[in-house]
């Protein structure tokens, strides 16, 4: 088959899943954790990161092995570069250039769990969100980036002749420092911006699509205990501050929004030609993590609001509903009856043959391969697993295959991740 | 509602006062100590039957914290470690940072009456060996959040094999992504899949039972 035709065929193929018509084939679409390919050719999590090009090199190599229907989009390559070059302290990495913030060589990055703001200052972020944020928790979550402490104040920018406040804000000599150090920085990224473009083109040489362009959500509740209280003040929120909490999950919607339409993803050169699923990792609404009240109270009005507002400028909202999601199998299917064929809701740890029973008719499901079987295998089990889950799942379109825990995870194999893409040819066709 | 229920309900301005009160009162601080155990035990139970969950479980530790800022000048460690069913080292394993889970699983052993050793995050395998020559533990819980986790228990075990101390301890393992499949690859005795199953996991093998 040439290779347009076949790029074609693999995207109608997840078109038309996810608009729930029955294609000629259950489409696998897997994600992967951003080291499995790197450790495929033989990288470290360290090189992985500041190795940007190699690192583009190693997806197009280790992707194109596997016969899938579309592939993962590449986030920045070269993250730790960027990371030191704006100061990052949000996750510790392998090689980070702050020792404090440094990871052993083979070891992936993972994010620091605190709180970035106090309880009390609920009342200055909710009375001027952009001018706290920008003041306080960016230069702390970004050292670069301290000259905006003295961004001009709201206030004084009402004022006349407020222009005069920016000209000196940009003169500042910390500034001109900035841009030294950014322009720095982006010369020791080129190699590996210029790897993500021609990983794309590569791809689609050989009629592999790369997932398109996709925005990055986050449920609001998870900003606000990832980036801003951590889980620990977010909970204690939800008896001490209710009310400011559930504020500023709302207050987080629009501007989520408003950033999708100017998302730096772009910078991957997506080609327009293909399907866009974003990603949106959910972390504390989990079973086990809350009750459904609480659920229904703190976390599911803002992301529900964000998920619509993504649908209505015609963007896939693809929720990662990692951990398990047994008991809000109710607030899920509400939305998917609401927004038909508009979602993909990619599950870990949920039994998605009751999802499919559920709110089959309204929603594509993706995933669940275990990690444990990805890593620990055999081959056997990994095939008997995907199977079992198309036997289940692809009535009528509406199901891809991918791994559970954020796709493939970064130390799977390759025999049984072959095994999971081989099983998918075997039992998924509706027709030849 | 008395001082028990109060901490039940997360009272907790009120909880402050009536540890005040009741210090003014000369109460002896033990038996403040005994209703906090026994207030912790109720919040397990609740947690176990899925009425509590982490909000209140973080919320009634923030409470805990409060009294015994209050009353533990006026106890002796001795007094605090009285009469515990069993010792359980626990620890999130080597290249995983992550401690929520272990946390969790921390303060429902804890509640339930079982002497628990933290040894963090990042746990290398020499010092879960040096932890079980000091500390001679029941059980060993090891927590991973990553799936990076499933190599470093993997190696911890077989550390332990090598060093002739596997046989003499139990071992459960839980966390993110780990599930049942991957217990005989890493070579644990169980998988619990929530704090409650590491209660009655380890409340089985301190009964004997396998």
């Amino acid at each position: 088959m040439n290779v347009e035709k076949l790029y074609e065929e693999r995207v109608q193929r997840v078109r038309d899943t996810v608009a729930l018509k029955e294609p000629d084939r259950v489409p696998i679409a897997p994600w992967t954790d951003i080291f499995f390919p790197a450790i495929q050719v033989g990288m470290n999590h360290k090189q992985a990161m500041y190795k940007g090009k190699k690192y583009a090199k190693a997806c197009t190599k280790v992707y194109s092995r596997y016969d899938w229907d579309l592939y993962p989009p590449l986030l920045v390559a070269g993250l730790g570069k960027l990371f030191d070059g704006i100061g990052h302290t949000m996750i510790k990495w392998p090689g980070a250039a702050n020792p404090e913030l440094r990871l052993g060589d083979n070891q992936p990055y993972q994010y620091i769990e605190k709180a970035w703001m106090e309880a009390s200052d609920y009342e200055e972020l909710l009375k001027d969100p952009t001018g706290f944020l920008l003041r306080n928790t960016i230069p702390a979550q970004n050292t670069s980036l301290s000259i905006f402490k003295k961004f001009p104040q709201i206030s004084d920018m009402a004022m006349m002749f407020n222009g005069a406040l920016f000209f000196f804000f940009f003169i500042d000599k910390d500034l001109k420092k900035l841009i030294k150090r950014y322009k720095r920085t982006l010369l020791k990224m080129i190699g590996g911006l210029i790897g993500m473009g021609s990983y794309v083109k590569k791809m689609k040489k050989m009629g592999n699509p790369v997932s398109g362009e996709c925005v990055l959500g986050q449920a609001p509740f998870d900003m606000v205990s990832d980036s801003l209280r951590g889980m620990r003040g977010a909970m204690m929120d939800m008896y001490r501050n209710p009310e400011e909490l559930k504020a500023t999950c709302d207050r987080l919607v629009e501007p989520s929004l408003s950033a999708m339409e100017t998302s730096p993803l772009k910078i991957g050169s997506p080609d327009e030609n293909t399907v866009a699923l974003s990603f949106i990792p959910l972390h504390r609404g989990a079973d086990g993590f809350m009750s459904n009240d609480q659920f229904e109270e703190f976390y599911w009005p803002s992301l529900s609001k964000l998920m619509d507002g993504m649908i209505k400028k015609n963007i896939i909202p693809m929720p990662f509903f990692e951990g398990r999601y047994n008991d809000r199998l109710e607030f899920l299917a509400e939305f998917a009856k609401k927004h038909r064929a508009k979602a993909v809701y990619w599950f870990h740890d949920t039994d998605i043959i009751k999802v499919k029973e559920i709110m089959g008719d309204y929603v594509t499901i993706k995933g669940n391969v275990p990690a444990s079987l990805l890593v620990g295998g055999p081959p056997s089990a990994v095939e008997e697993y995907v199977k079992k889950s198309i036997e289940g799942c692809m009535e009528g379109g509406g199901y891809i295959v991918d791994g559970g825990v954020s796709g493939i995870p970064n130390e799977a194999t390759h025999e049984n991740v072959k095994a999971m893409t081989d099983a998918v040819h075997k039992y998924g066709v509706y027709r030849k | 509602m008395d001082f028990i229920e109060e901490i039940v309900e997360l009272n907790e301005n009120r909880v402050n006062e009536l540890v005040k009160e009741r210090l003014h009162n000369n109460e002896d601080p033990l038996k403040i100590m005994d209703d906090v155990r026994e207030a912790m035990k109720i919040i397990g139970e609740k947690f176990s039957k899925k009425e509590y969950f982490l909000p209140e479980l973080i919320m009634s530790g923030e409470i805990l914290r409060q009294v015994f800022e209050e009353i533990g000048p006026k106890l002796k460690e001795s007094q605090m470690s009285e009469g515990k069913k069993g010792k359980i080292v626990i620890g999130t394993v080597f290249g995983d940072i992550h401690d929520i889970g272990k946390d969790v699983v921390k303060f429902m052993l804890d509640a339930n009456g079982f002497e628990v050793i933290d040894l963090g995050v990042d746990v290398p395998a020499n010092k879960f060996i040096d932890s079980l020559k000091e500390y001679k533990p029941n059980v060993l819980a090891l927590s991973g959040f990553l799936t990076l986790a499933f190599d470093s228990m993997k190696e911890i075990i077989d550390k332990l094999k090598t060093v002739g101390l596997r046989e003499s301890i139990k071992i459960m393992i839980g966390g993110g992504t780990i599930d049942e499949r991957i217990l005989d690859y890493v070579g644990a005795d169980a998988y619990g899949q929530s704090a409650v199953d590491a209660v009655n996991i380890a409340t089985k093998w301190m009964e004997g039972r396998t």
